[in-house]
């Protein structure tokens, strides 16, 4: 094996070297992003003394470069001073003004106290990294069919994008892809030859942004009118002294693919995200020397500006067994949607994962100015699917799932007993009736190699013996580890082929190290059986290209529901997120990417197949630049609306119950359809008001200035945000919920509604309604609860039709326990209080129980090794207690009443920065919650839990060789009693109504993290809900950052 | 400032009154402000008194043990009240004693003696009702002969969905002089129909101003605590 640098040989390097290691942890420094109270530029409406309004107006892109934002701007510059010279010490990695007024810095403990306590700060985020989410869609999409959108005319040219800019925040850009061409030969091929046509003219004059050279980037060189941006941000990578892996530049130029003996790149995302929205028609792909046909993006004749955050450094921890690893820091992104705001472009692609509990985050609320700037935002829903894990929750903001569409490449197994089965394959080689192994029973030293993990393996898995394998084709099993690194292993060994059985994730065509057919995990039952039979044999054969049934909802599309506002659906909808092929980065030597680096070298272009909601949402990112054109004063809520409500359902993926890709927690309003939302007929919009009262809501403290929540008010309750489609997760007896649409079809028109929800009356108020062109009618979705349980969801759909428009949203509702109190309240304060709204379906007297504050209690160092497990594999690890050098569990007995049950993992009491330990706690009736955040800061939460016996399990997901962690842990029962905790309740409660309820504490510590609640009771003393409050005083209150989900292109 | 200490009447607390503060009001027409700064203790309940040493509260709404209110420290409001549907009033900063869910509260000095009173700043604070937007005060004045003096005054509305104190001056409404006086909240639809039962009247009052009438005679109970204490309690079982 490889020999690796560990963390631990790394750290008596640095002893050696005499770097002093004196240093505490108090005063270490992390890198944070805090916000200032001002108005960024973006959405500056006045109210500074001789400094007017800078946001642009409806349908207007924002202009960095007039005198107003060029004066506020450098008012905003003087205020940022004096805050950061409050900080004097700390350097300083960013300033932000444009969607963000603030900056970022690596700030000491201490110092982010010092500033929370300062009154021009707004927020501090703690910093985190994210990763990337990962031809012939345009025909799938009908956009090429007869009276399609590329057969239509706007702005005097067809709909195809022209004159439009699509921001790409990723993983940078590979200029030589002819997807980026802005000349045509002869033939009216995409091409550089500089002596071809120039196909496009200067980029539209509202662009402002331009390319910055790097590392193998020459402005001159690479970028041109089609490519008219190139910018790179990496101060937050920079300040994370990371290693720098070789496949890497330091300029806009995607880094490389390829393999130096030991590590592999991670390249090719950003170049498949731009050339899938925006990339040139005609461009002809090769994958692995077969032709593939032509490739066109979504918005082919729309421009590419290219802004890169993410970056690849050495990691010999990745499970994948790359050996290297590729983040996005939140503090980039923000410093590129910032940047590409400032340069005019239309639309923003963000296929990089995302917060699934808050918009508050630093990244989502710099695409809340920027949607506000007239900016439409297309962000991928994550790849964590099918558990319920959708990110990019903001309302302001597209979250796409990820679907199949119905171009197939299939290849068959033919077995030595005439059994034939048809997979996922591009395979060009046929292997003829050659002997087979299961690699279960094909490892080293008659262990199980099932999941066939390659040399690179880091947990000391059973490996293929080469004394099985060899001139065998080998079945291997989906997980883990990532798909094409099991053909590798499969090669390695001296194996001849692979039959891969799926682990119900979806079958993926890609190009294998041996010839590969992806099968289903029924067919691949019926070939395990038979592999084992004396002298059994399979036939391998050549793909084939074919149509199958689609969409069908992607297994590793993250679900909803939204998990920060369970009143609002995410995702919105899907689009095609399997089996797509684009422009990739090439597979370079370490030679090679030298010369590319310092221009010696040309290199070629490189096309691949992704799958992931990173690939579907640029799909809507193109879409979205297409109705741009077609309508330049839609704002990007209304092409959102557009796309929504015109949608269509997918095919029924068969996963049960929740996971099911009918709901909408999947599909969300269903796969886009854009001819019709090029007609849409209503459009649900919104624009700063709405959204502003929306963040007053729920976001106050970030409101700027805070002055807005008076001017535009606070929503009342979050459903009635005027989205296109309607959830309510808490219903009384009944609930109503407003709406407005506006009518987009250029004429007047009269329509109709039908709703329907199991378990609700339903009434729309008015049922009819009559709209002049342009005009806007509101309306009212009356549900009332028949027999619908509670907490449980339903699911029903809301209509308008004018008899050939129809309007659709969808509805989900969910009926409300009797009482309904806040879930969790938090504070910093040592002695405090808090007053908040608890309503019932009762009236009489409402009483409670109480317990806490109790402080952590904190487990022993535990060591484990890693295993980069799903949720899946950890629960069943859990109960079964397989995998202990992975897993470690604690038994928790729950006592009966319980108020609530915390289980944390904190980084800084792990061995790594970058460790990724996940949690998880088992209990009694199948009772699961699951915690798989990115990074180590992680938590579970049990309200009220049922008395019975639990386990929590930490899971050493990867990072480090040796990776150990210290569990926080808090069981709250009423006997514990601390702080003196007071839950005070009036003498009634009044039925329908909300109630003034109190809680206090007093005299805690400094530095302490306490956790108490409250469980409030009904008329017969039964617990209907519980409120959990939790105080973290002193340095404990220095935030910690929000890691979301796990990222990358799905390649397990 | 003053300290808020709470008391129960009758009940668990030991009851402190601060006796030189009342000697040193005594004498001559004096105005004082009641304005809850440094109350310690966040909540009030059921039939409880507190007192600054000059002045006395009591609130009431239910039994023992049950809340009446808060003392709110302005500065601290954004800890305090949580969610959006709860809105407290925007504009104070300082500690200001929010009545919640339909109870009410009566106030004299600690010294027994009458008072003018002169003026006060309330507010309504919404709790996320969409009928009951707006609050309206009932003010009822008492001295040795009962009921003397009622008046209604209406709480600012809100405005872009916040609701702010307002300052009201009682000059020329108000002019008995009393022992004691009661606000009593009610929650108000755009109609003007107001309730005082379903828990959406929840009001906030602050300096609350009066002018001392000086009466000799309470010099005599100066050395008599005790007694002091008595017609205290009796009072707050009249009131």
């Amino acid at each position: 094996m490889m020999p690796k640098l560990r963390p631990i040989s790394l750290a008596a390097m640095l002893l050696l070297s005499g770097v002093t290691l004196a240093v505490s942890a108090q005063e270490a420094r992390r890198p944070y992003i805090i916000q200032l109270q001002d108005q960024p530029a973006a959405t500056y409406t006045g109210g500074v003394a001789g400094l007017p309004a800078t946001q642009p107006k409806p349908g207007v892109a924002f202009d960095y470069n007039t005198a107003a934002v060029q004066d506020y701007v450098r008012y905003l510059d003087s205020k940022r001073a004096s805050v950061q010279a409050t900080v004097a010490n700390a350097p300083v990695i960013a300033n932000y003004d444009v969607v963000l007024n603030g900056f970022a810095a690596m700030l000491t403990d201490a110092e982010v106290l010092e500033l929370k306590k300062n009154a021009a700060v707004a927020d501090v985020q703690a910093d985190v990294a994210r990763h990337v989410d990962t031809v012939s869609t345009p025909d799938f999409l009908k956009l090429t069919a007869a009276g399609g959108l590329y057969s239509k005319f706007a702005g005097g040219a067809l709909v195809k994008g022209e004159d439009m800019v699509v921001g790409i925040v990723d993983g940078g850009i590979w200029p030589e892809n002819p997807a980026f061409a802005d000349r045509v030969d002869a033939n009216g091929k995409p091409t550089f030859d500089p002596s071809a046509t120039l196909a496009y003219t200067s980029p539209p004059a509202s662009f402002k942004g331009g390319c910055t050279a790097g590392e193998g980037f020459d402005p001159v060189k690479h970028c041109n009118n089609k490519l008219v941006g190139a910018k790179f941000f990496n101060t937050g990578f920079l300040a994370a002294n990371l290693p720098k892996n070789w496949t890497e530049f330091y300029s806009p130029r995607d880094s490389s693919n390829g393999f130096d003996g030991y590590s592999s790149g991670h390249g090719g995302h950003g170049d498949h995200t731009a050339s899938t929205a925006a990339g040139n028609a005609g461009v002809p792909v090769v994958i692995d020397g077969i032709p593939m046909g032509e490739a066109s993006g979504i918005a082919p004749r729309a421009r590419v500006a290219s802004y890169k955050v993410c970056w690849t450094y050495d990691d010999p921890t990745n499970p994948d067994g790359s050996n290297s690893r590729n983040s996005c820091f939140n503090s980039d992104s923000v410093k590129a949607i910032d940047e590409a705001v400032k340069d005019g472009v239309n639309v923003i692609n963000y296929s990089i994962s995302g917060s699934q509990v808050s918009s508050a985050d630093a990244v989502e609320q710099a695409f809340y100015r920027a949607s506000l700037a007239n900016v439409f935002v297309a962000a991928s829903a994550g790849n964590s699917g099918p558990a319920n894990a959708v990110a990019h929750i903001s309302p302001w903001l597209t979250t796409v799932a990820a679907s199949t569409h119905d171009r197939s490449f299939q290849a068959s197994v033919v077995l030595g007993n005439g059994g034939a089965y048809s997979g996922a394959s591009i395979n060009t080689a046929t292997v003829t009736a050659k002997p087979m192994i299961l690699a279960e029973h094909a490892g080293m030293g008659g262990g199980d190699a099932s999941l066939c993990y390659s040399a690179g393996a880091t947990g000391g898995q059973v490996l293929l013996d080469p004394a099985k394998v060899a001139g065998k084709i080998v079945v291997c099993t989906r997980g883990i580890t990532a798909r094409v690194d099991k053909s590798l292993a499969v090669a390695n060994a001296g194996g001849i082929g692979m039959i891969l059985v799926d682990n119900g994730a979806g079958l993926v065509a890609e190009a294998h190290s041996v010839p590969t057919v992806h099968v289903n995990a029924a067919d691949g039952a019926m070939i395990k059986a038979y592999a084992p039979t004396e002298g059994a044999t399979a036939t391998i054969n050549k793909f084939g290209i074919g149509t199958k049934p689609a969409p069908i909802m992607a297994g590793f599309s993250s679900r909803g529901q939204n998990r920060g506002d369970s009143n609002i659906l995410k995702p919105d909808l899907t689009a095609p997120g399997v089996d797509v092929i684009a422009s990739v980065s090439p597979s370079l030597t370490p030679a090679q990417r030298d010369g590319v680096a310092d221009g010696s070298f040309v290199p070629p272009d490189a096309y691949a197949s992704y799958q992931g909601t990173s690939m579907s949402s640029p799909h809507v990112a193109g879409l979205a630049l297409l109705l741009r054109q077609l309508h330049p004063d839609w704002s990007p809520a209304a092409v959102k609306s557009a796309l929504m409500t015109t949608g269509y359902s997918t095919l029924n993926d068969g996963l049960a119950g929740a996971q099911n890709g009918l709901l909408p927690w999947a599909q969300g309003a269903g796969h886009v359809d854009p001819n019709k939302a090029a007609n849409p007929g209503l459009v649900y919009d919104a624009g700063k008001a709405d959204f502003v009262q929306y963040q007053c809501k729920v976001n106050k403290a970030l409101v700027s200035p805070a002055s807005d929540c008076t001017t535009f008010g606070t929503l009342d309750e979050t459903y009635n945000l005027n989205l296109p489609s309607i959830t309510a997760g808490a219903i009384g007896n009944a609930v109503t919920i407003r709406r407005t649409v506006t009518n987009v079809s250029g004429a007047s028109a009269t329509y109709n509604a039908t709703a329907s929800v199991p378990g609700f009356t339903t009434v729309v108020t008015p049922s009819s309604l009559t709209i002049p062109a342009g005009g806007k009618a509101s309306f009212t979705v009356k549900l009332t609860r028949t027999d619908a349980q509670t907490n449980v969801w339903s699911f029903g759909s809301l209509t308008w039709s004018d008899g050939s428009t129809v309007v659709r949203s969808p509805i989900q509702a969910r009926a409300a326990q009797s009482i309904t109190a806040p879930a969790e309240l938090l504070s910093d304060k040592t002695s405090g209080s808090k007053l908040f709204l608890v309503k019932t379906l009762f009236s009489g007297k409402m009483t409670a129980f109480k317990g806490g504050l109790k402080d952590v209690t904190m487990g022993e160092r535990a060591s484990l090794t890693p295993t980069g497990a799903s949720e899946a594999t950890l629960k069943t690890a859990c109960g079964d207690g397989s995998m202990p050098g992975s897993i470690k569990s604690y038994d928790v007995t729950i006592p009966a009443g319980t108020i609530v049950a915390r289980f944390a993992l904190r980084q800084q009491d792990t061995n790594g920065a970058n460790h990724d330990n996940d949690l998880a706690i088992l209990g009694p009736n199948g009772v699961w919650a699951y915690s798989g955040n990115g990074g180590s800061n992680e938590a579970v939460q049990l309200s009220s839990p049922a008395a019975g016996n639990y386990r929590v399990c930490v899971l050493a997901w990867g990072g480090g060789s040796v990776m150990t962690h210290q569990l926080s842990s808090w069981v709250v029962t009423p006997s514990d009693v601390g702080g003196k905790l007071m839950v005070a309740i009036p003498s009634k409660v009044v039925a329908n109504n909300n109630t003034t309820v109190g809680m206090s504490w007093s005299g805690l510590q400094a530095g302490g993290r306490y956790v108490g609640g409250a469980q409030f009771r009904d008329l017969g003393g039964v617990v209907q809900a519980t409120t959990v409050l939790r105080v973290d005083t002193g340095a404990a209150s220095v935030p910690e950052a929000d890691d979301g989900s796990k990222g990358g292109q799905v390649k397990k | 400032m003053a300290t808020f200490k709470q008391t129960r009447v009758g009940g668990k607390l030991v009851k402190q009154l601060a006796l030189a503060a009342a000697l040193c009001s005594a004498g001559a027409a004096q105005a004082g402000v009641l304005n809850f700064e440094g109350a310690v203790s966040p909540f009030t309940f059921a039939n409880e008194t507190v007192t600054d040493g000059k002045y006395w509260m009591t609130t009431y709404g239910g039994s023992e043990g049950d809340l009446t209110g808060m003392f709110i420290n302005g500065a601290d409001q954004a800890d305090i009240c949580a969610g959006a549907e709860l809105k407290c009033p925007a504009n104070n900063s300082s500690t200001y004693y929010a009545a919640l869910a339909d109870s009410y509260l009566a106030f004299g000095l600690e010294s027994g003696n009458s008072f003018f009173f002169n003026s006060f700043a309330g507010s309504f604070i919404g709790t996320g009702s969409d009928v009951y937007t707006r609050g309206l005060l009932l003010i009822d004045g008492f001295n040795d002969s009962g009921l003397v003096s009622t008046l209604q005054v209406a709480l600012p509305t809100a405005v872009g969905g916040a609701y702010n104190f307002g300052n009201y001056n009682l000059a020329g409404f108000f002019d008995e002089s009393y022992t004691a006086v009661r606000f009593v909240g009610y929650a108000c639809d755009a109609a003007g129909s107001c309730v005082r039962n379903m828990n959406a009247s929840n009001f906030a009052i602050d300096n609350i101003v009066t002018t001392q009438i000086p009466e000799p005679a309470t010099f005599g109970l100066l050395g008599l605590g005790l007694l002091g204490m008595g017609a205290l309690r009796r009072r707050k079982q009249a009131a």
